[in-house]
């Protein structure tokens, strides 16, 4: 067996979970963020909100939220953005979005809609959460 | 390699010659300088796009709207405890001060100062992070299986950034298409080469076989060499066209683990079952 070569039982574990467990858990999910796709897909999102029956811009959120991430992801969501790891995140904190929401309209009836598709050529989806915001 | 001490300076030295007749070495303090020139504001004077409109130092002082990955919300003063942390462990494991604990402690406030924004993620980032993490799991007794494991990470990116194509609408040209009509990619260099849906559709499977090719090449060592070219040609190319933030230059960073001789210099002083049948 001499010039081969073995990992310890620490590399093979650390191995195994950063080449595949993470990659793989990530594509089960949905995202495939931890599975290297930058630059691969083509997935966008758009959001709708409405408070208290009138159309909210997200862009409104995102000047209040500035600076920082959040700001750049909700800015001109109001149309079809080509991010695929920021549509794969609005979807999973949908939630968060719509408390952030809650901040610009205090104590309105608030509905958060999100519109994305991971590949051009399909349809698109939706999700969407409702709430009465805290006065 | 061994520690260095800064009580030693000519240890120093010659530590850091060592450093660039070994791979693994040589890796590590190029993807911290990476990792450091990423986070702080070094590279502030050369104004590159990912430092404008920030201060530099990512993740904080921030005083924006976040949301916070599983409600993780941290204080700010907290948050800045976890910068200079990260900095400190980037700068120590570039310098090869006790890489175990500064890589551990540089990848880990790493990723807690990421998770104070969910939409902060980026690959990138999280290639950095992971990174460090895995380079302060290098075993100094243990050389070739700390290469090994380095080797096998850097390989699976390309092979799960090939799968992630497969899986996509990559090879259909609607990709590039769309990354030339958001200005992702300089249509001055490559406005004539994606012209058209077709010729994206080509230039995206010539992508993937490369990047295919890469990942085979690197792990078999008649073609490693070459597989090494064309892989540092490749993120240059990216850079160049793309300006794909950090990526290629981690990327280039890591694959400094394939350069030197096909083993480390220092031969394991224990195998896996070694290691088990001691416990």
């Amino acid at each position: 067996m001499r010039g081969r070569i073995y990992l310890t039982r620490t590399h093979l574990v650390a191995t195994i979970i950063v080449c595949v467990v993470l990659p793989l858990a990530s594509w089960l999910d949905g995202s495939g963020q931890l599975a290297w796709t930058m630059f691969s897909r083509t997935g966008q999102f758009r959001l709708v909100i409405v408070a208290d029956g009138t159309q909210m811009n997200p862009t409104e959120i995102a000047a209040a939220a500035m600076p920082g991430p959040t700001a750049i992801a909700l800015a001109g969501s109001d149309q079809l953005k080509h991010h695929d790891v920021m549509r794969a995140t609005a979807r999973r904190h949908l939630d968060d979005i719509a408390d952030l929401a809650c901040r610009l309209r205090p104590g309105a009836q608030l509905t958060v809609r999100l519109e994305e598709r991971v590949r051009r050529s399909e349809p698109i989806r939706t999700s969407e959460v409702t709430r009465r915001c805290a006065r | 390699m061994k520690l260095a001490s800064l009580r030693d300076p000519v240890g120093f030295v010659r530590d850091a010659l060592v450093l660039v007749r070994d791979p693994l070495a040589l890796s590590r303090g190029a993807f911290a300088l990476v990792f450091l020139l990423r986070t702080t504001p070094l590279l502030a004077p050369c104004d590159p796009r990912f430092l404008r409109g920030t201060n530099g130092w990512l993740g904080w002082p921030d005083g924006g709207w976040h949301i916070p990955v599983h409600g993780l919300a941290l204080p700010a003063a907290v948050v800045m405890a976890l910068v200079v942390l990260r900095t400190l462990g980037a700068l120590a494991l570039m310098l090869g001060i006790y890489p175990r604990v500064s890589g551990l402690a540089a990848g880990i406030a790493g990723y807690l100062v990421l998770a104070q924004d969910a939409f902060g993620y980026m690959h990138h980032l999280h290639m950095l992070y992971l990174g460090a993490i895995l380079f302060a799991l290098v075993d100094r007794d243990a050389p070739r299986s700390s290469l090994l494991m380095l080797r096998l990470f850097v390989a699976s990116i390309y092979v799960w950034a090939v799968i992630g194509k497969l899986a996509s609408e990559w090879g259909t040209g609607v990709p590039l298409t769309a990354f030339v009509g958001n200005g992702a990619l300089d249509r001055d260099l490559v406005g004539t080469l994606l012209a058209t849906p077709e010729r994206c559709a080509i230039v995206e499977i010539v992508v993937m076989v490369i990047e295919a090719a890469i990942a085979a090449g690197l792990l078999w060592p008649r073609t490693r060499k070459i597989a090494l070219v064309c892989a540092v040609a490749m993120h240059i190319g990216f850079e160049i066209i793309g300006r794909v933030d950090s990526i290629g230059w981690q990327m280039m960073a890591l694959l400094l683990v394939f350069t030197g001789d096909s083993e480390p210099p220092r031969t394991d002083t224990r195998s896996s079952t070694d290691h088990t049948s001691r416990r």
